[in-house]
């Protein structure tokens, strides 16, 4: 499981003067499911189109392992983009031949009981995105690419679809590479953790280890200054600071003011954090 | 995909070819366009929704996509991107192509009698038009910008591809066109192929002006991509500025290389100068030495009066070369704007010192005398008013005359059964009508106070009495004596009277009596099977010549033509005839024949060899 399915070097990406990637490397290996976070405008999108091939870098390259072709690349575009004029029949017949899928898994799209003559355009967002993720699925994906979608999912689906995910985890090998920050459903899912700000990686860590290495401190006076933080808030129990990276020796200083959180609040302090930098600077 | 593709723009195409079908047939039966076969509607419809068609096809090439918000998906999909254009450009093409070979069809099935654009033009309109939008439509999202974009294109296209022809021709020295005639020409096919720029040549550098729109496609759709299409545009212009340039200079080349400088043709003047012309030059050789003069002329002048040559510059005026100084001068210019000289070569006439010419006049069947006069350069015009000018305009001066003080121009139309006229210098029209009714139309030649009248019926020769023109003889169609060939005469009522003319009658050789207007026989005219180059050459004011030519023994005879004797004078030998660089002319001062790049003079009538030491 540690081989590297895909490698992305000195990726540079920019949208007329503004860089939208700047020279970012990073490696994901087979299995591995990374969400990719960051504020509106950090490169996310930009960098997940990169990897479908659907921008084309203006510097660096990406690299996928020689037993990941382009057809065993899933890609779905928070655009929900397909050829909307077609049937849902047509869309699928068309998928599995351009894509040469010989043996389609249609376990997920059986489930969603779509009639099979309605046009595309007539589904709903959610609708739209679970049938465009079940073509993906049907592929038997080696690299499943997804923006940020699942919200306009409702929870019954949404639930159907995270199955489907983790099964084609432990079928197929599969790396999902996703871009959420609703993480209340998904948060038992990554395995690693890509926050961008600004066309680069800030934090590239695995979930555990986040998870170890940032804690709450609530309290109400200031904190030492040494004592480093990426965020903080006032609330009405106190000063909130979002310590990281958090050492055994703070344990001892505020053991009774720290808290360990969960992913999703790790992640709305991370991208906080920055905004907050932004407005500083 | 390319199957989708395919079904796509045959579904196009099946209503594409049913509205070309049904617009002009509900045109045609409601008789909205009345007296007008179906055909005259549906052709030039059906032309221009092909010009439509070839712009759609173009521009739609994301479109479907674009309109479907379904680009993210199609440059999802394991295609390179080459590999996605070439899918989406085949069945396009192919389109493209079908209804361009069933235009063809219709074409050539009659069709041709009602196109709106000319073959060649359309055609060339046709794939130029899809070929550029085609490689602009990845430049904009914006189906209407991108149409005004391709046509716009297609318009700068065809200016700078005949700016550049038009430019370089004039640095060749071809000044006799003007831009705008180049592209005319060229686009209705009125370029001849033989012409100073042949079709293959301009063909070769319009595709080395398209190549680079193409070509800087192709480099830049290689990283074309779901960004904004300005980003894709900013790397288009990249490619294409460099490529562009190149193709220019390519063009330029082609053209340059392409251009047709024209044959050498030569002109051996009565003082025995010869003239050397191309299309960008004319040289003057004489014994020791040779002048260069720009522009060209054609070389074969009006008149000849040593050492002056006068010659018709079309559309520009009379130039008076003298060969002498080796220097020119413009004797006369056109009035050009709406009163524009008459050109044709028989309304003009040189009697004495004087060149006589028509201009149109100010009013309605009015027209203008125009005397030049060869060594003042004093121009008079004498305005003339008669019905026939209205319906003719300008006549075909054939003779003029001095009677009781006051001289006349006698003039007749050609192709035209109106009977001839007598121009006075005062202003006054005389009719001099024909005794008999004359059938069909016709055109003259007049000898010795002799009118020849030529048309389908045969030859009828007239002669004036009491100011009208009386029939004296005519020779039914079988017994017509060819005058096609007949030199044009110098003014003959005041020149010394020639007896006899010479020309053909079906394959014999024949004499005609100018006095007894009857016909002697003088052997077998050679048909084209075994003779080439057989000619009666005419050298004012008395003499006549015959040429033959053997094909295959590749000699050509000089015979001389006298009462009813034909002598054989010389027999030039080595001249391949086959070969069409090779000539063989008989003017006043000698004989010039051209072997390939060799030239060789001889004088008449002693055959003496003259040398042109400067001549190559």
């Amino acid at each position: 499981m540690n081989q590297n399915v895909l490698e992305v070097r000195n990726l540079s990406v920019r949208f007329g003067k503004k860089v939208a990637l700047g020279d970012i490397n990073v490696q994901f290996r087979k299995g591995e499911s990374v969400v990719i976070a960051g504020s509106n405008g950090a490169g996310k999108s930009t960098l997940l189109r990169c990897l479908a091939g659907v921008i084309h870098p203006d510097k660096g390259q990406i690299l996928y392992s020689e037993d990941v072709p382009r057809e065993k690349i899933a890609f779905i575009s928070d655009g929900l983009s397909l050829f909307e004029n077609m049937t849902l029949k047509q869309g699928l017949d068309f998928h599995r031949r351009t894509f040469h899928i010989q043996d389609p898994d249609e376990s997920f799209f059986e489930q969603l009981r779509f009639s099979l003559n309605q046009k595309i355009k007539s589904l709903s967002v959610g609708e739209r995105t679970l049938y465009h993720l079940s073509l993906l699925l049907s592929q038997k994906p080696a690299v499943l690419l997804v923006d940020e979608i699942i919200h306009a999912v409702d929870p019954y689906l949404r639930e159907k679809f995270l199955e489907a995910v983790i099964e084609a985890i432990d079928k197929n090998g599969t790396t999902i590479i996703t871009i959420n920050h609703t993480f209340s459903e998904i948060q038992n899912i990554p395995e690693r953790v890509l926050i961008m700000e600004g066309g680069q990686f800030i934090l590239d860590e695995k979930s555990e280890n986040l998870k170890a290495k940032i804690k709450k401190v609530v309290t109400e006076a200031e904190i030492q200054p040494e004592i480093p933080f990426v965020f903080k808030k006032e609330s009405v129990l106190g000063k909130e600071y979002f310590v990281y990276p958090f050492q055994d020796d703070f344990r001892r200083k505020y053991a009774h003011d720290f808290r360990s959180l969960e992913l999703g609040e790790i992640i709305k302090a991370l991208i906080g954090g920055e905004y907050a930098k932004k407005r500083m600077s | 995909m390319l199957k989708k593709e395919c079904r796509d723009i045959l579904i196009q195409s099946l209503f594409f070819a049913i509205a070309m079908v049904a617009l002009p047939a509900v045109i045609f039966l409601a008789r909205l366009i009345p007296h007008q076969p179906y055909a005259a509607i549906f052709i030039p419809s059906f032309q221009s929704g092909m010009l439509f068609w070839a712009l759609f096809m173009g521009v739609s090439l994301f479109s479907s996509e674009r309109g479907q918000k379904g680009m993210e998906y199609l440059l999802s999909l394991p295609y390179s991107r080459l590999q996605l254009l070439g899918i989406k450009v085949l069945p396009r093409f192919l389109s493209i192509l079908f209804f361009y070979l069933v235009f063809l069809v219709i074409y050539y099935q009659g069709g041709r009698d009602f196109v709106a654009l000319a073959l060649f033009s359309f055609t060339f309109l046709y794939f130029v038009l899809f070929f550029i939008s085609l490689c602009l439509s990845p430049l904009s999202d914006n189906f209407l910008v991108l149409s005004l974009v391709s046509l716009f294109a297609l318009v700068i296209f065809n200016e700078v591809f005949f700016l550049i022809a038009w430019l370089l021709m004039r640095m060749a020295g071809i000044t006799y066109f003007s831009w705008s005639e180049i592209s005319s020409t060229f686009l209705s096919l009125q370029w001849e192929a033989e012409s100073e720029l042949s079709f293959p040549v301009l063909i070769l550098a319009a595709l080395f002006l398209l190549f680079p729109l193409g070509l800087a496609m192709l480099f830049s759709f290689k990283r074309f991509d779901a960004r904004p299409s300005r980003i894709y545009g900013r790397r288009y212009f990249k490619f294409l500025a460099p490529s562009l340039a190149l193709g220019i200079l390519c063009a330029a080349l082609t053209i340059w290389i392409g251009i047709d400088r024209g044959p050498k043709e030569y002109y051996l003047t009565e003082d025995q100068k010869l003239i050397e012309s191309t299309y960008v030059y004319t040289k003057i050789y004489d014994h020791d030495s040779v002048s260069k003069l720009l522009p060209c002329f054609y070389p074969y002048p009006d008149w000849d009066t040593p050492p002056y040559l006068y010659l018709f510059n079309w559309g520009e005026g009379l130039v008076k070369l003298d060969t002498a100084t080796s220097t020119m001068e413009m004797i006369y210019r056109d009035p050009k704007f709406k009163r524009r000289t008459y050109w044709e070569f028989w309304s003009r006439f040189k009697y004495e010192k004087t060149i006589a010419l028509f201009e149109p006049g100010r009013a309605r069947g009015e027209i203008q005398l125009v005397l030049i006069d060869t060594d003042t350069k004093n121009v008079t015009r004498i305005p003339f008013k008669h019905d026939f000018f209205e319906d003719e305009g300008a006549p075909e001066i054939l003779d003029c005359a001095i009677q009781k003080g006051k001289r006349f121009w006698l003039v007749s139309f050609r192709w035209s059964v109106k009977h001839p006229l007598r121009l006075w210098q005062d202003g006054h029209v005389e009719n001099v009508e024909y005794r008999d009714k004359i059938l069909d139309k016709t055109f003259a030649h007049y000898m010795n106070g002799t009118l020849f009248l030529s048309n389908s019926e045969g030859l009828t020769v007239l002669k004036e009495q009491d100011n009208s023109f009386v029939t004296v003889k005519k020779f039914l169609k079988e017994d017509k004596p060819s005058i096609w060939m007949w030199n044009r005469l110098p003014g003959n009522l005041e020149n010394a009277r020639i007896k006899e003319f010479y020309g053909r009658r079906k394959d014999r050789l024949v004499r005609l009596d100018l006095e007894t207007l009857d016909i002697e026989d003088l052997g077998e005219w050679k048909k084209m099977e075994d003779g080439y180059w057989v000619a009666v050459r005419f050298i004012p004011p008395s003499e006549f010549y015959y040429t033959e030519g053997n094909e295959r023994e590749q000699t050509i005879k000089i015979f001389k033509l006298q009462g009813n004797q034909k002598t054989l004078l010389k027999t030039f030998e080595n001249i391949d005839l086959e070969q069409r660089k090779n000539r063989f002319e008989i003017f006043k001062g000698g004989i010039v024949i051209q072997r390939g790049k060799r030239v060789q003079v001889y004088s008449l009538p002693d055959f003496q060899e003259i040398k042109f030491k400067k001549l190559g």
